[in-house]
């Protein structure tokens, strides 16, 4: 599993809540994208 | 074409920290063989006395760490000139260590080390690997302590007296640092207090940070107080 630590927060990538997410979203941007995006771009193109 | 051998920038005498001897009691060492690091020569920047090397397209960094007493570890450089091509560095390390099991340390050869001197990491042997020259034990000198000498062979020398070494690239995703490779890239990040860290040591083989030292546990703390970010296995 993979951990990400910045300021206080503590999220471990695959436990995220939706919730999380958002903040994750908002705070480290270019961390979301990197651990989330791909995997929406990859269910929305196995999708088409 | 001869190579270029002119002045391109000041040289700078550094007024803001006092001169000392030594080096930390540890040097962190990995294989010659295999390493895939390239040169990136840094003139007038942030160091301006030290060539920096641009980090790691290895996927396996494997750094191994040699602890001493005191002053126990030496580094250095010498240079040799040359009639008939651009003049070089021999570069040297020396320990006397107190070592238990002399299998690897009689084995070890072709190395490249990096060792911390103030707040700077400097690595030597990086183009060419350093080499043992010597390795004794006396039993009745030197409180039979191993003494070890490693250098740059004879017509293998280095372009420059030394190099800094710098974690300027922190994106080890997916690749397979061990722990002691983990603690060292920490142990620089938190060396220098910086909210723009943002180091990946997650996915691949990476050591999990149940695997790591106290040390390096703690260096990630330092680095996220900083204002930094980390990213690594569990």
């Amino acid at each position: 599993m993979i951990q990400i630590n910045y300021k206080d927060r503590s999220f471990i990538i695959e436990q995220m809540t939706e919730e999380d997410k958002e903040i994750l979203k908002a705070e480290k941007p270019e961390l979301y994208e990197k651990h989330f995006k791909d995997s929406k771009e990859l269910k929305n193109k196995k999708k088409k | 074409m001869a190579c270029n051998t002119f002045i391109t920038a000041d040289i700078i005498n550094d007024c803001t920290k006092r001169p000392t001897r030594g080096i930390y009691p540890t040097a962190w060492v990995m294989p010659y063989e295999g390493r895939e690091y390239a040169l990136k020569t840094v003139i007038g920047e942030d160091n301006p006395v030290y060539n920096e090397i641009e980090q790691l397209t290895a996927p396996a960094l494997n750094f191994y760490k040699i602890g001493a007493e005191k002053f126990a570890l030496n580094v250095g450089s010498e240079l040799v000139t040359s009639e008939v091509k651009r003049n070089g560095f021999t570069h040297k390390f020396t320990g006397i260590l107190s070592q238990v099991g002399n299998k690897l340390l009689d084995t070890m050869d072709g190395i490249i080390v990096i060792v911390k001197k103030g707040d700077k990491y400097l690595c030597y042997g990086l183009q060419n690997g350093l080499w043992k020259t010597a390795q004794s034990r006396m039993a009745n000198d030197n409180s039979g302590l191993v003494t070890v000498e490693f250098a740059s062979r004879a017509d293998m020398e280095e372009d420059y007296s030394e190099y800094y070494f710098n974690a300027v690239y922190n994106n080890y995703s997916g690749k397979s640092l061990t722990a002691q490779s983990i603690e060292l890239i920490l142990s620089i990040a938190a060396s220098i207090n910086s909210p723009n860290w943002e180091i990946d040591i997650s996915g691949g083989t990476n050591a999990a940070i149940g695997t790591w030292s106290a040390q390096a546990v703690a260096d990630k703390a330092t680095i996220i107080a900083n204002g930094g970010s980390v990213i690594n296995n569990i």
